[in-house]
C-alpha cells in the first residue's frame, strides 16, 4: 500500500513531462508524414542520390532505396533514429534526476522518516516512470500508425512499430537504468557522464559501420544490438539481442539499487 | 512498552581527524525531552542520522522502543512510532504544506483527522503555500508538523529552532513540551543553551566526536550554585565577604563582583547589616556552565 502511495506521488510529479515530450513528438510526426506520399513517388530518384553517395554513408545511416520510398524507412530515417537518441537522452535525465536530485536537495529525508524501505522508494520510483514511459512511446506508436492510415497512401507498418516500441523502450530503460547508477554513486556531473556514454555509444555504432577495423566496435554499443535497419528490409531483430539489452539494463537496476540502499544519506 | 525509549551502546562513525562520533552511549527514558548539546561539527547530526539509520555506523549498537536495529530494514519496524526532523531539508519544495501533511499521513498509514490542521492554525502556517514560498521558520513549522503528524513515541529533532526568530522559537519549544507532556520522548540538539535549558529534563554534550557530559538539566545548573552580583560595594562589605567565601568564588566584572555560592543566606546576611541594596541574584545558566566547554 505504501508502495502505491509513492508509486502515485511520483507518477503525479512526472506525468506533465511525459506530456510535453509526447506532445513534441506528436508535432513532429504531424510535420513528416505529410510529406512521406510526394517522397514515395519519387523513390527512383532517392536510389539515384544514394547511389552517389559514399558506400560507408549510407551504411552507416541506414540510408538506401527503402529509406524514403517505403513508409518504414521514410519513418526510420526521417523520424525513430531521432526519436531513439533523443529517448536515451530523456532516459538518463530523468533516470539521474529521480534519486540523486532529491539526496541533493534533502527531499529524501522526507521518505527515510518514514515507515518504508528504501527498497520500496526505489521500485515506486523505478516503476512510475517505467510506466509513464510505456505510455508515453505506446501513444506514440499508435499516434504513428493512425497517422500513416491518415496522412499516407501507405498501410500502418504494425510490424515495424511494434519493434520500435520495443527498441523506444529499451534504450529509454537501459539509460534511465545507468542515470539512476550515476546518479546514486555522485553527488553532481551525471547526465555529462551519461550523454558522454551516448554519443560515445552512438559514434561506435557509426564506426562499426564505416570501417572494417572498427567492426569490433558495434559489440559495445546498443544501437547494434537494437538497429530498426533491417526491420525496415523486412527482417527482425534478433530475440537475444533484446534479452541482452534487457539483461544489461536489468544490471545497471540492480546495482543502482544496491548503491541506493547501502549508501550513506547524511544532512 | 520498554523503560528506555532509545538505548545506544558505543556508536561510532569515524570521519577521523576528530569528525565524526565515537563511542556514543546513552539511554532516553520514557517522557524525557533530552537536548544534544555541542560545538558545530561535534558529532551531534552525525549521532542522530546513525540513530536513524541513515548512516550506517561503524559499530556499536542502538535500540529504538524495544526494538534491536542491527540493519536499514530493522528500523522499518519502528518509524511508524518515530518522528523525525532534519537539520535541513526533508520537505518537498514545490508541494504546499497540506500535500506534504496528506502524504505524511498516507505513508504512516494513519487516518486524517485534521489534527495538522489545528496544529498549523495553532502556528500561524499558511498550509496552501507551497514549501519554496514559504520563510525558514514556516518550513520549520511543516517539518515539526510532518513529523509529529502521527503522534510518535521518540521524536527526534536535529536543530529544530536553529535560524528562527524568537517568537517562532518559543512556538516550536511550545510544540515540543506540550508533546511531551503526553509521555512521550524528545531528542533534540541546539546550539542555543538558552532554549535547551527552558525545554529539556537532561542534557548530553559532544565535543569533538565524544560525549563530555550527560546530566539533569536541574543538577547542571544547580552544581555551581548561585551569583550574587554586587554594583560597586564597598570595601568593608568585600572584607566581611572574604571571610566567608574563598577567593576563587569572588570574580570582578567591570564595576560589579560576582559571588558563587552554594548558600545565599551568609552573604544576604552581610548585606543586610550594611543595608546595600546595589545587587541582584541570578539562577546560572548552561551557557555559563558550558561556554568554556565550546
Amino acid at each position: 500500500m505504501k508502495y502505491l502511495h509513492i508509486f502515485n506521488f511520483e507518477v503525479k510529479r512526472s506525468y506533465k513531462i511525459f506530456i510535453w515530450w509526447t506532445i513534441a513528438w506528436v508535432l513532429m510526426i504531424l510535420m513528416l508524414l505529410p510529406f512521406y506520399n510526394t517522397f514515395s513517388t519519387q523513390g527512383q530518384e532517392f536510389a539515384q542520390v544514394y547511389q552517389s553517395l559514399p558506400d560507408a554513408f549510407k551504411v552507416a545511416f541506414n540510408l538506401n532505396e527503402l529509406s524514403l520510398s517505403t513508409i518504414s524507412g521514410y519513418i526510420n530515417t526521417e523520424l525513430m533514429e531521432l526519436l531513439e537518441l533523443f529517448s536515451c537522452f530523456f532516459g538518463l535525465y530523468l533516470g539521474s534526476r529521480s534519486i540523486q536530485k532529491e539526496i541533493n536537495n534533502k527531499s529524501i529525508l522526507f521518505l527515510l522518516s518514514k515507515p518504508v524501505s528504501r527498497t520500496k522508494i526505489f521500485l515506486a520510483k523505478v516503476d512510475s516512470i517505467f510506466l509513464l514511459s510505456v505510455a508515453s512511446n505506446a501513444i506514440l506508436m499508435l499516434f504513428l500508425g493512425f497517422g500513416v492510415i491518415f496522412f499516407t497512401d501507405a498501410d500502418a507498418p504494425v510490424k515495424y512499430l511494434a519493434y520500435s516500441f520495443v527498441v523506444l523502450m529499451l534504450m529509454f530503460t537501459l539509460y534511465y537504468a545507468l542515470g539512476i547508477l550515476l546518479g546514486v554513486i555522485k553527488d553532481g556531473g551525471t547526465i555529462a557522464i551519461g550523454a558522454i556514454v551516448i554519443i560515445v555509444t552512438f559514434m561506435f555504432n557509426i564506426m562499426s559501420k564505416i570501417s572494417d577495423s572498427a567492426d569490433f566496435l558495434k559489440y559495445l554499443t546498443p544501437y547494434h544490438y537494437l538497429d530498426l535497419g533491417p526491420v525496415v528490409s523486412g527482417q527482425s531483430i534478433a530475440i537475444e539481442n533484446i534479452f541482452f539489452i534487457l539483461i544489461i539494463a536489468l544490471g545497471l537496476f540492480v546495482l543502482g539499487f544496491r548503491v541506493f540502499t547501502n549508501r550513506d544519506i547524511d544532512t | 512498552m520498554a523503560d528506555s525509549f532509545l538505548e545506544v551502546k558505543n556508536l561510532t562513525k569515524n570521519y577521523g581527524n576528530g569528525k565524526g562520533a565515537i563511542d556514543i552511549s546513552f539511554s532516553l527514558n520514557s517522557g524525557e525531552i533530552v537536548g544534544f548539546v555541542g560545538p558545530n561539527g561535534a558529532g551531534k547530526s552525525t549521532t542522530m542520522e546513525m540513530i536513524m539509520s541513515l548512516i550506517n555506523p561503524d559499530r556499536g549498537s542502538r535500540k529504538i522502543l524495544g526494538e534491536e536495529i542491527n540493519d536499514r530494514s530493522d528500523i522499518q519496524k519502528v518509524m511508524s512510532r518515530v518522528g523525525y526532523l532534519a537539520a535541513e531539508g526533508g520537505l518537498y519544495e514545490d508541494l504546499t504544506g497540506k500535500q506534504i501533511f496528506n502524504y505524511a499521513e498516507k505513508l504512516y498509514g494513519i487516518e486524517s483527522n485534521g489534527e495538522f490542521e489545528k496544529l498549523a492554525t495553532e502556528l500561524q502556517l499558511d498550509i496552501n503555500k507551497k514549501v519554496k514560498a514559504l520563510s525558514l521558520g514556516n518550513k520549520k513549522k511543516v517539518g515539526i508538523i510532518q513529523a509529529i503528524i502521527h503522534q510518535p513515541d521518540l521524536l527526534i529533532l536535529d536543530e529544530p529552532t536553529s535560524g528562527l526568530d524568537p517568537l517562532i522559537q518559543q512556538q516550536i519549544l511550545n510544540i515540543i513540551k506540550d508533546f511531551s507532556s503526553k509521555g512521550r520522548t524528545v531528542f533534540l540538539s541546539s546550539h542555543n543553551l538558552a532554549e535547551v535549558q527552558s525545554v529539556c529534563d537532561r542534557v548530553i554534550m559532544i565535543k569533538d566526536a565524544k560525549i563530555i557530559f550527560d546530566d539533569k538539566t536541574e543538577s547542571i545548573i544547580n552544581e555551581n550554585g548561585k551569583e550574587i552580583r554586587l554594583i560597586n560595594p564597598p570595601k568593608i562589605i568585600l572584607d566581611r565577604i572574604r571571610n566567608v567565601l574563598q577567593d576563587e568564588s569572588i570574580k570582578e566584572s567591570g564595576t560589579e563582583i560576582v559571588l558563587t555560592v552554594k548558600r545565599l543566606h551568609p552573604i544576604l546576611k552581610i548585606l543586610m547589616e550594611y543595608e546595600f541594596e546595589d545587587f541582584y541574584i541570578e539562577k546560572p545558566s548552561l551557557e555559563k556552565r558550558f561556554i568554556n566547554l565550546y
